[in-house]
């Protein structure tokens, strides 16, 4: 058995249970999205007028109603629920695997044995990236069962595909951020502390500055920023800045990471 | 400059004609903050040598076995294990050579033992027909293996332990406290295990507080306290050489020191229990056997004074600055 093999073994209940709950909530999403057409008058355009114009601008609701599907698959997959399973996938698979083991001391096997250092944070990546993955298409194969299901009418699978795309590149730049805390730390718990923190002052900063214009510009630090899906039914693609910060952010977390992995000391 | 000195091994090319030796350290010395940890540590271990690190609790050992596998980087001094510096990125097929048994021994508690073996022999380039000899020596049943490691008790994970180690047949096994909470019957095993890697070539360093442990199976010690090498020997000169301890027990029992027989080569040390206690050089030890006949004595016992020796590192007398 490889490491990478190893890895998968070790994290594959928190990519299970992430992919299950993914594939639930879109499936329910359906059933969410028939209701509110049916019963309410003007049916989810009702609830955009609780929300800041700002924020409907940033959400795109603004210029593509959530009455539509298309909408509404937008406001889903920018949905809080998605985030934290998402962040939680990743955070969980990048801390098990880097700190969790140094807290365990059980790294020490694999530390005497004949690999490069910098195989074990890039492990974790791939096999992070493996699950994301998986989290991601279950959560568009949810879409499409529960909208098949009920007989509604589907955005074309090209755009599914893509916003499955645009959630696993997020994932992805967040377990780039995840990575470089679990290797530099030697506690799991501190690793998933300093990542969960990051994440929250990024996502709330992201909000926050689409309330304050003042506050504008610090937005481009938040990774939630360039998640905005309905940039896929609006423009038809993945904006280009996105998927570049995206990339960059989770080719940069692994870099990092393999570069503390191969200076820093084990005291086990 | 560190990035250079990961780098600066990467030209070298070794040099047939010399016999690589598995561990030098030169000068090497480890500080955390103020405290130095390990203070100028020079030692050669040679290939098919049964090397013991010997001292008491936080006398470095765990640090020198660390910077030998370059866990941790050395304050000053090198090290190098078959030519190799531990520490360097691109050199890292060495370790396939190595097996490492941890002190504080961890293993992921949902894994069967069969699996986890399974998994580091993979890592490690394979295992041989040799695993299951460890098994043997260590009885540790193959219906252990399948068990879920959670459910093993001390000693069983130390013996996953030695034999995950050991699998892989290594030229040269590290070895950290490695009779830790094994049975009489699994410590005769593992002596017998070390005892034919060593017939075979093979290097074995352990470091141990045991000292009987250390007297009985290794061919030469170093000792270390509060970081500090304080004695470095081979082991059958050391014990051929130490004193005698003669135990002595009279007809009657002695009541007062005025009755101490006189023995003219022996130096008198003391009373433990019922037996008087004679210290002996090592080759006067026939002639006080002689001088004993003509003693009324009951009983008589010779033990070495290496023991002792070894025990007196272990006394706050000796420590730095003490």
């Amino acid at each position: 058995m490889t490491l990478i093999g190893y890895d998968l073994r070790r994290t594959r209940t928190a990519g299970i249970f992430a992919s299950t709950a993914l594939f639930c909530f879109h499936f329910l999403m359906a059933y969410v999205y028939r209701a509110l057409t049916n019963s309410l008058a003007g049916g989810p355009a009702v609830f955009t007028r609780f929300i800041p114009k700002q924020i409907q601008a940033f959400l795109g609701v603004d210029r593509l109603a959530p009455d539509s599907i298309e909408g509404f698959l937008a406001l889903v997959y920018q949905h809080p629920f998605v985030l934290i399973v998402v962040a939680g996938l990743v955070i969980s698979c990048c801390s098990e695997l880097l700190a969790g083991r140094l807290e365990r001391l059980t790294i020490v096997h694999l530390l005497s044995r004949p690999l490069c250092r910098a195989w074990l944070p890039l492990s974790a990546q791939l096999v992070t990236l493996f699950w994301l993955c998986g989290a991601s298409l279950a959560a568009v194969f949810g879409t499409w069962a529960g909208f098949s299901h009920l007989g509604l009418k589907l955005p074309h699978v090209v755009q599914l595909a893509k916003l499955a795309a645009m959630l696993f590149l997020l994932g992805s730049a967040l377990a780039g951020m995840s990575l470089i805390f679990s290797a530099a730390l030697s506690l799991r718990a501190d690793a998933i502390g300093w990542s969960v923190t990051v994440l929250l002052i990024m996502y709330i900063g992201n909000f926050l500055s689409q309330l304050w214009l003042a506050a504008k510009p610090w937005a481009q630090l938040s990774l939630f920023n360039y998640y905005v899906p309905i940039h896929i039914f609006l423009e038809g693609s993945i904006p280009l800045p996105s998927v570049v910060m995206f990339i960059l952010c989770a080719l940069g977390g692994t870099l990092v990471s393999c570069a503390i992995y191969l200076v820093r000391e084990f005291h086990v | 400059m560190k990035v250079l000195r990961y780098f600066s091994t990467w030209k070298k090319v070794p040099d047939a004609s010399r016999p690589v030796i598995p561990i030098r350290t030169e000068c090497l010395t480890k500080r955390y903050g103020a405290r130095l940890a390990l203070d100028s540590l020079s030692l050669e271990v040679t290939s098919g040598e049964l090397f013991g690190l010997l001292g008491p609790n936080g006398a470095g050992k765990t640090t020198t076995l660390r910077l030998i596998l370059g866990f941790i980087r050395p304050s000053a001094g090198r090290v190098t294990v078959y030519g190799e510096s531990p520490r360097s990125v691109l050199h890292y097929a060495w370790r396939r050579r190595i097996g490492y048994l941890p002190g504080d021994l961890s293993f992921d508690s949902e894994e069967t033992g069969f699996r986890l073996l399974e998994f580091y022999a993979a890592l490690s380039g394979g295992h041989s027909s040799w695993r299951n000899e460890l098994c043997d020596h260590l009885q540790l049943e193959r219906s252990d293996l399948q068990m879920r490691i959670g459910k093993y008790s001390r000693g069983m994970k130390q013996k996953l332990g030695i034999i995950a180690a050991l699998q892989h047949n290594p030229d040269l096994a590290i070895l950290d406290e490695p009779t830790n909470a094994l049975d009489p019957a699994a410590q005769r095993g593992f002596y017998r295990i070390v005892r034919e890697m060593c017939q075979r070539g093979k290097t074995v360093l352990f470091s141990t507080h045991v000292l009987h442990e250390a007297l009985e199976l290794c061919e030469k010690i170093a000792v270390l306290s509060d970081g500090r090498l304080m004695d470095l020997f081979a082991v059958r000169q050391f014990i051929d050489e130490s004193p005698r301890l003669l135990y002595v027990k009279t007809v009657p029992t002695l009541s007062s020191q005025k009755e101490i027989p006189h023995l003219p080569l022996a130096h008198f040390l003391g009373f433990r229990d019922d037996w008087l206690v004679y210290k002996v050089d090592a080759g006067a030890v026939k002639d006080v056997i002689r001088q004993l006949a003509q003693l009324p004595v009951d009983d008589v016992r010779i033990e070495s004074a290496a023991l002792d020796h070894l025990l007196s590192y272990y006394t706050p007398s000796h420590k730095i600055g003490t």
